[in-house]
């Protein structure tokens, strides 16, 4: 007597063997006391196992639609770019604004109080030669001229 | 199960043609078993739920080539069983939680009945834990999916005849470590 697999078994149990097959196993399964302690067992361990429900949390339910495309396309642009919506852009163009604004008055306002040698005179040799100072950033020194340093050292 | 007169594979076309409220009533119907999958898989709610919404976006994209060639349900918990595995393999391995039996039961059951009740879930959730990874899976799928050996063998992406050794293993295994218990045994 051949006895039945048990993963027929396992099968039956699940009531997913078709009626034909169902009822031959039946058969031998009322002559054979081996298969039968299997079948009684997977039918037990089936059952308990039925034990473990699942119902998923009720604040899961709604949180579940897949996104819409704006909002998945917004999902997976660049943080960069995201960071560019339109109030960011505007605020961030304000910002650039005031600061060149600010600083080019600054700058003007800089220039106007100070000398134009930058706070130094230009030497009474400059005048002597009869050089023109165009700036106050171009100071001639001459080779044979001690530094300050050098004179305070002797 | 089915909510509309569209089948799953129809609504698979429309998604594909960027219809969303078709995607949204594939979401509806399979929500739940998707969640329920990812759960069991994972042990964890909001794992699941990641999973769950990755496996929607994922449906979606591929929504455009996608060929009915399996069933639906197979393909779609290719996609659960294969996140949830990813986020299995990130996160540390952590004993499965035990929130098993809901508040809603609790007004249905008498006090004593629910703490049995409790204990039996908890005790098969650990059983389950306790087996080795693949038998794991495969119990399950087989058991709470209701799926077939040849589905689990799509799904997982073991041989046929791999699923039905785990399987007989993982039962066996279930029997002797549930046989401790006196419900079980009596």
């Amino acid at each position: 007597m051949e006895h039945v697999g048990e993963i027929e078994l396992i099968e039956l149990v699940a009531g997913r063997v078709n009626a034909q097959r169902k009822a031959a196993v039946l058969d031998h399964i009322r002559l054979c006391p081996q298969c039968r302690e299997k079948l009684d067992g997977l039918r037990k361990t089936w059952d308990v196992l039925g034990a473990w429900e699942v119902r998923p949390p009720e604040h899961l339910a709604s949180t579940q639609v897949p996104p819409t495309p704006a909002a998945e396309k917004k999902d997976l642009r660049p943080s960069v770019i995201r960071l560019l919506d339109l109030g960011m852009a505007l605020r961030f163009a304000a910002a650039i604004v005031i600061t060149a604004t600010v600083g080019y008055a600054g700058g003007r306002w800089s220039s106007r109080r100070t000398p134009a040698a930058g706070g130094i005179e230009p030497p009474e040799y400059i005048s002597a030669l009869g050089l023109d100072v165009a700036d106050g950033l171009s100071t001639l020194v001459l080779q044979d001229e001690s530094l300050p340093a050098e004179e305070e050292r002797v | 199960m089915d909510k509309g007169p569209s089948s799953d594979a129809e609504l698979m076309a429309r998604v594909g043609r960027n219809d969303m409220a078709a995607l949204g009533l594939l979401a509806e119907r399979h929500r739940d078993r998707v969640l329920s999958l990812a759960y069991r898989l994972l042990g964890d709610w909001h794992r699941a739920e990641d999973v769950a919404q990755e496996t929607f976006l994922r449906v979606r994209q591929a929504a455009r080539g996608y060929e009915p060639q399996a069933k639906f349900t197979t393909w779609l918990y290719r996609i659960v069983h294969n996140l949830s595995m990813d986020q299995h393999r990130r996160a540390a391995r952590a004993p499965l939680p035990l929130e098993v039996v809901q508040e809603t039961e609790m007004e249905d059951s008498s006090r004593h009945d629910l703490a049995e009740k409790a204990e039996l879930a908890q005790l098969v959730q650990r059983a389950i834990g306790q087996l080795p990874d693949r038998q794991r899976r495969v119990v399950i799928l087989h058991r709470y999916e209701g799926l077939s050996h040849g589905e689990i063998s799509e799904i997982a992406g073991w041989s046929r005849s791999a699923v039905e050794s785990l399987l007989v293993r993982a039962y066996e295994n279930l029997r002797e470590n549930l046989a401790q218990h006196e419900d079980f045994s009596g």
